[in-house]
């Protein structure tokens, strides 16, 4: 089932919650909301459930107009950050409660019923905790237990709240993978909230950034990553080292280096963005490209190997990442002066620009 | 080391030239700001200040912050303060500390306003809790219909639960406060009584107290404690815990499936314990008469079965049937309303408490009022 959201606007006293937000989720698509916390993206997610009433706008499920449509006739599965299960009642119950409290016309047998709870526990692979209780169960477990209560109901929409918000890393690594695969098995339109980018990237079809009530950008993973719209889209994609300088002449000049950069229209002061895989580190300056820095802290994570670099003109710190075997061909140590070279930059217009002046 | 010195003086076309001369630190007083912030107020119109410090010894942390105080002052009355002469140190630490804006919320306490606007915030509050009294009404009465109509849905097992903590769990308390209860209104009649040779009399007080009155209102503020504060906390916790807004994804209304069975077991066991509760206060009024005046159980219970009717008995059922509605309406209320932190939890289950008692009281004088007039 469609769903779309047309103007939507929402106010808690006098704080906007939610600014004009319009977009649509395709039939059988996964959507995540991004966004830091306190941006709107819980209440937007509430709203599409029902559990909150827009001030203004409207929503419509597949077409038609469920704005002042019940909760209970939305027919969308719920799942809660803190995952919300009944505490007094067995995984097996909790996951058969919603079909068990329908009314007895809509009831489906005890048999079939029982069949359907167990293949529902097959699905989130936990057919063995059937007859646990909430409380004696994992965090992890705890989450597909309440995944699997709100896909009992066959719901046309399945909603996410932070899902994974609460499990550690590890934990949260391996669900998201799982739901993306449970997604593309059982193709239900999805749509889940997230403050982790990466989550959203790796998971979803499509993302919708939202910041302090608004939409800052909607596009695939890809594209949002890679052509951000706004320096708050950049920001919040991943770390960003902002350089001060300025356009001049077909060139980005930043400190004394000068990088060449034709299509560029002059500007008198710029800030560009670029995100620390995208610098070259080098021993000696190559070409008028480099900024010199000296090398203030190594760490090494795992994989990668992110170096924290004073600027010697003072103009601050600059986080760059290596590979690893990149980083010992350099062989850096601490206190070096090296050269930086940005790979790529990224402008956006000053004027849009308000804060890091 | 020469003490701080802030002194001003015109020097034309709208502009203020202060000077800031000595020592700025933690060690000496700081001139007061007053007389530089009524020139500015009145006197010649100023436009502009120009901040100089050519006579500036040793400074800390101090300085930036009283001028920033001045800087922000003559900013509010759109007066242009000129930093530029001031010692590069002093200009750097101004600008840094102008260049983050304040995050809105970071401070500690809000401020709690004036006293009108305090008041005036607690009539609005007031005016929302009775707004939601309503409205809940409204609601439970919607469950009532449905609940007659059979389209109530509820579990079987959530009502006996609800019925046996209301009721048998209840049970040795409602006898130790009730025996007590009886206890002390026999005493304290028997005095007086005594005094007129009357005390075959305390058969009739003690009934009629206890059937009248003690016996559902020591119920109703037992049960307010116990099982209004329980219903509280037990729906505020299924809030906190999101499960009140997971009933709703899975389409079933709150109220149907969460108050109505808390509701009708208040409502089933309250007559029951408080019909107990006053014969075992008659009881133990027949203690202290037995004990003080050698009143057989006999003579006490003739009194008693003469004094007390059973309009009396019905009195006190009335009573308890109405409390048992009113302390249930205030915990349910208090628990659904609750907000979303666990402190949240500990006052809904306060104000329960103290909403069910105020309910309590208000309903009992206003039967009381009611019987009176109607001369029952």
């Amino acid at each position: 089932m469609s769903i779309e959201i047309k103007q939507i606007e929402k106010s808690f006293g006098r704080f906007k919650a939610l600014k004009s937000i319009d977009f649509a989720v395709e039939s059988g698509e996964l959507i995540a909301l991004l966004g830091p916390s306190g941006c709107g993206k819980t209440t937007l997610l509430r709203i599409i459930a029902g559990l909150e009433t827009p001030d203004k706008g409207c929503i419509l499920f597949h077409g038609e107009d469920a704005t002042d449509r019940h909760v209970r006739d939305r027919n969308v599965g719920f799942v809660f950050q803190h995952y919300a299960l009944f505490r007094h009642m067995t995984v097996f119950e909790n996951i058969a409660f919603g079909l068990r409290v329908r009314p007895r016309s809509q009831r489906p047998p005890e048999a079939a019923l029982r069949r359907k709870v167990h293949d529902l526990l097959n699905l989130v692979q936990l057919d063995w905790l059937a007859d646990r209780y909430p409380p004696q169960l994992s965090g992890g477990q705890r989450q597909r237990i309440a995944l699997a209560r709100a896909l009992a109901i066959e719901p046309k929409v399945l909603l996410l709240d932070e899902p994974f918000g609460a499990l550690d890393a590890r934990v949260r690594k391996d669900l998201r993978r799982w739901l993306r695969r449970l997604h593309d098995e059982l193709h239900v339109t999805s749509v889940f909230v997230t403050h982790d980018q990466e989550e959203a990237l790796e998971v979803a079809d499509r993302v919708v950034v939202l910041n302090e009530g608004r939409i800052e950008q909607i596009g695939t993973p890809e594209s949002v990553y890679d052509h951000p719209a706004s320096p708050f889209v950049y920001q919040f994609l991943g770390d960003v080292n902002l350089f001060h300088g300025r356009v001049h002449e077909g060139e980005a000049q930043i400190g004394d280096a000068r990088i060449i950069w034709p299509e560029q229209s002059p500007q008198d002061s710029a800030v560009f963005y670029v995100r620390p895989h995208e610098i070259d580190i080098t021993r000696t300056a190559e070409s008028t490209a480099a900024i010199a820095a000296c090398i203030s802290d190594i760490r090494t994570l795992g994989a990668t190997v992110r170096i924290e670099l004073e600027r010697s003109d003072g103009q601050g710190l600059v986080e760059a990442e290596l590979a690893r075997d990149q980083f010992s061909t350099l062989a850096l140590t601490k206190g070096e002066v090296v050269y930086l070279q940005p790979r790529r930059l990224k402008l956006f217009s000053t004027v849009a620009e308000t804060t890091g002046q | 080391m020469t003490a701080p010195c802030l002194d001003y003086s015109d020097a034309g076309a709208g502009e203020l030239e202060v000077r800031i001369s000595g020592t700025w630190n933690q060690t000496v007083d700081l001139p007061a700001r007053e007389p530089l912030l009524d020139r500015l107020q009145s006197g010649q119109p100023v436009r502009s200040l120009k901040l100089t410090a050519s006579e500036l010894e040793a400074w800390d942390s101090r300085l930036p912050t009283y001028l920033l105080g001045l800087i922000r002052h003559c900013r509010s009355r759109a007066i242009e303060p000129d930093c530029s002469r001031l010692p590069d140190g002093l200009k750097r630490l101004l600008q840094l500390a102008e260049a983050v804006p304040e995050r809105s919320g970071a401070r500690r306490s809000p401020d709690p306003g004036k006293p009108l606007v305090r008041l005036g915030q607690q009539v609005q509050a007031g005016w929302r809790d009775l707004e939601g009294l309503v409205r809940f009404t409204g609601e439970i009465s919607l469950a009532c219909g449905a609940l007659v109509t059979g389209a109530a849905r509820f579990r079987r097992i959530d009502f006996l639960i609800a019925l046996e903590a209301a009721g048998p769990g209840a049970f040795p308390i409602v006898t130790l406060i009730s025996l007590l209860v009886g206890l002390i209104l026999a005493f304290v009649g028997a005095v007086q009584l005594a005094l007129f040779g009357a005390q075959i009399y305390i058969a009739d007080l003690v009934g009629l107290g206890m059937a009248r009155e003690m016996g559902a209102l020591m119920t109703a503020i037992i049960m307010a404690g116990r099982t209004g504060a329980a219903y509280a906390a037990q729906l505020g916790t299924m809030n906190v815990n999101s499960e009140i807004d997971a009933l709703r994804t899975l389409g079933i209304a709150p109220v149907e499936f969460l108050v109505l069975p808390r509701l009708l077991a208040l409502i089933v066991m309250m007559p029951l314990l408080g019909i107990y509760a006053v014969f075992v206060g008659m009881l133990g009024g027949w203690l202290v008469a037995a004990s003080i005046f050698d009143i057989s159980l006999v003579q006490f219970f003739n009194g008693v079965v003469r004094a007390v009717d059973l309009y009396d008995y019905g009195i006190g059922m009335v009573k308890c049937l109405s409390f048992a509605g009113l302390i249930a309406l205030a915990g349910c209320m208090r628990g659904m309303q609750c907000g979303q932190s666990a402190r949240a939890v500990g006052d809904a289950t306060t104000r329960a408490v103290v909403d069910s008692i105020i309910y309590i009281v208000l309903a009992d004088s206003v039967i009381t009022l009611i019987c009176n007039r109607l001369g029952i």
